[in-house]
């Protein structure tokens, strides 16, 4: 399951109206690629991961700060227009499940409020959140896409816009419709981007003929790449995707109730960037993920309950690269998946403490 | 309930007529120390499964978990409540392994046991029945155990502890040393062989674990 998706980045900067503040803010957009029947969802500009999840991230005076909502809740509008089987009031209805879907992670303290139909389209750069259609034929493998406005003095996210591609069917239909998009799982994803999380690895696909992928299972709808049109298998979140909402959004003893692994990913002696590691519980059967996110090979994983794990590392091969990462991040996949040959300890309120894990080359 | 079952059996073979054998002027007090050995418990598999586009499951790879054998320290202390019958506190403290054993990874990685060493501490209240209705040579006392208690699993890394229950039911003999007359001997051998059943701690499930136990250790009656 080698990776081959495309690369795509998009990002400029753009100067808020706002001459007293004179803040410089960035705008960042993530796409939606659909490759035939699937998407695969491309960061714009180098993200930046912090802390223990892969997140959305900007750097701040030198440092690296995740995207975050400062006050809740999170107020959106939904675009007005309709498009060919799905009315605008259909979409809100949809689009309102996926949020209630991130609002409902009992260990995050989220929530979003539905602001009203507006006219104004995704991506006006208006100072408000907006939803909605938006043709652009030009991305053929372009479902949906999540762009940001960040104030990078502060690092506050000040506007989040996701559009959905009208040249593509989509459908609001409670058990999906056969080749068309489903709304509520594509917009679960999206607004996952939007509250501010990265991509997850945990899925497999397949190489298609035409040179894309078709997804053959996955275990968290933050996965860059969509199911097949027609499937409503991604309309709730998995624990990969609950660990990093909580993560972002911690509620209640979340630190004290919960634990995080963290280690070190090494090849001959040195640290491994972007190497993917799981913890797997057996247990619960949760599987819980991120990546070695420097130079050295450190990685964490945070939200996961107490407990032993099993640790499996992989390099990315199930998506593009630049899925995950920047074109400047050196990423290493010139390595062989494996297993830590120990089960590794997560206590409650607390880190495994430091484990290695090496890797040999392919 | 099981453990029920066998009080009730064994009180009535106790209640048999006894003979010459159940002696008169039997210790009040013993303490005991010895080993014992625990079986391991296959806990079972759990699959590392993927959602599929239809909705199914996907098999990342499989797993199966295994809490292994351990052999314990044991010391008892016991009190005779009756010609027939026995109250004990056992505390035993014994490490043991729980491994998982990981195949049939889609990516083709090696099968591999990850594993980790536990430290095990049981602290359990005892009932036990002398059967005195049986002879056995050199005045071998035979008995029906039965009781449970608390389990302390101290996983590796010293940073957390997981608790459950443990139950055990079963029985032994009591092999006196030196002589007895006039009473019970001052010291004795006994020999357990049990049933022990965990729930909780570091096992990860919520399902009762049958292990068999044997144990042994020397006893000195006061």
């Amino acid at each position: 399951m080698k990776s081959s998706v495309v690369s795509h980045q998009s990002s400029l900067d753009v100067a808020r109206d706002d001459p007293e503040r004179s803040r410089r803010v960035a705008r960042r957009r993530s796409q939606v690629f659909s490759i035939v029947l699937a998407a695969a969802l491309v960061i714009g500009g180098p993200p930046r991961e912090a802390f223990a999840y892969l997140k959305f991230g900007t750097n701040v005076g030198g440092r690296d700060v995740a995207l975050r909502w400062s006050a809740m809740p999170v107020r959106y509008y939904i675009n007005d227009q309709s498009v060919s089987g799905v009315s605008a009031s259909e979409f809100q209805a949809a689009v309102g499940r996926a949020f209630s879907s991130w609002a409902n992670v009992p260990t995050a303290a989220v929530s979003y409020q539905f602001a009203g139909f507006t006219s104004a389209g995704p991506g006006d750069g208006d100072g408000i959140n907006t939803l909605g259609f938006r043709s652009a034929p030009d991305l053929d493998r372009v479902l949906a896409a999540t762009s940001f406005i960040v104030d990078t003095v502060t690092g506050a996210l000040l506007e989040s816009d996701i559009f959905f591609n009208s040249a593509f069917p989509w459908s609001t239909s409670a058990s999906g419709t056969a080749g068309r998009v489903d709304v509520e799982s594509i917009a679960l994803h999206e607004t996952g981007h939007l509250s501010g999380l990265g991509h997850s690895m945990i899925g497999e696909t397949e190489l298609q003929a035409n040179g894309g992928r078709r997804v053959i299972a996955a275990e968290a709808v933050m996965f860059p790449i969509a199911y097949a049109a027609g499937s409503v298998a991604a309309r709730t979140p998995r624990a990969d995707d609950i660990a990093g909402m909580s993560d972002l959004y911690p509620d209640g003893n979340l630190s004290e109730d919960f634990g995080s692994l963290s280690g070190r990913v090494t090849k001959n002696g040195k640290g491994v960037f972007g190497a993917h590691v799981v913890a797997f519980s057996s247990a619960s059967g949760a599987m819980i993920g991120n990546f070695s996110l420097d130079t050295e090979g450190h990685f964490s994983i945070a939200g996961l309950s107490p407990g032993p794990y099993v640790v499996r590392v992989e390099p990315i091969d199930d998506a593009g690269v630049d899925s995950y990462f920047g074109a400047s991040e050196p990423t290493d996949v010139d390595f062989r998946a494996m297993y830590f040959d120990r089960l590794v300890v997560v206590p409650r309120g607390g880190d495994s403490g430091a484990i290695e894990v090496k890797v040999t080359p392919k | 309930m099981q453990c029920a079952t066998v009080l009730l059996v064994a009180i009535a073979f106790a209640l048999l007529p006894r003979d010459a054998f159940a002696q008169s002027t039997e210790s009040r007090l013993s303490v005991s120390g010895g080993v014992r050995w625990t079986g391991g418990s296959n806990i079972g598999p759990r699959d590392a499964d993927e959602t599929t586009a239809g909705g199914g499951s996907y098999r990342l790879f499989a797993s199966d978990t295994e809490l292994g054998g351990t052999t314990a320290a044991d010391a008892t202390l016991g009190v005779r409540l009756t010609r027939l019958l026995r109250a004990e506190i056992i505390v035993s403290y014994g490490r043991l392994n729980l491994r998982t054993h990981v195949s049939s990874d889609v990516e083709g990685i090696p099968d591999t046991e990850a594993s980790e060493s536990i430290g095990q501490l049981t602290l359990e209240g005892s009932g036990l029945i002398d059967l005195t209705a049986w002879r056995l040579p050199r005045q071998t006392m035979p008995f029906l155990a039965a009781g449970g208690g608390y389990l302390r699993h101290l996983h590796e890394g010293r940073m957390f502890v997981e608790s459950g229950t443990i139950f055990h039911a079963g029985g032994g003999v009591l092999v006196p040393m030196g002589s007895a007359a006039g009473g019970e001997a001052r010291s004795a051998l006994r020999f357990d062989v049990k049933a022990m059943i965990r729930n909780g701690g570091a096992i990860p499930d919520d399902a009762p674990h049958v292990s068999p136990s044997l144990a042994a250790s020397f006893v000195w009656n006061f």
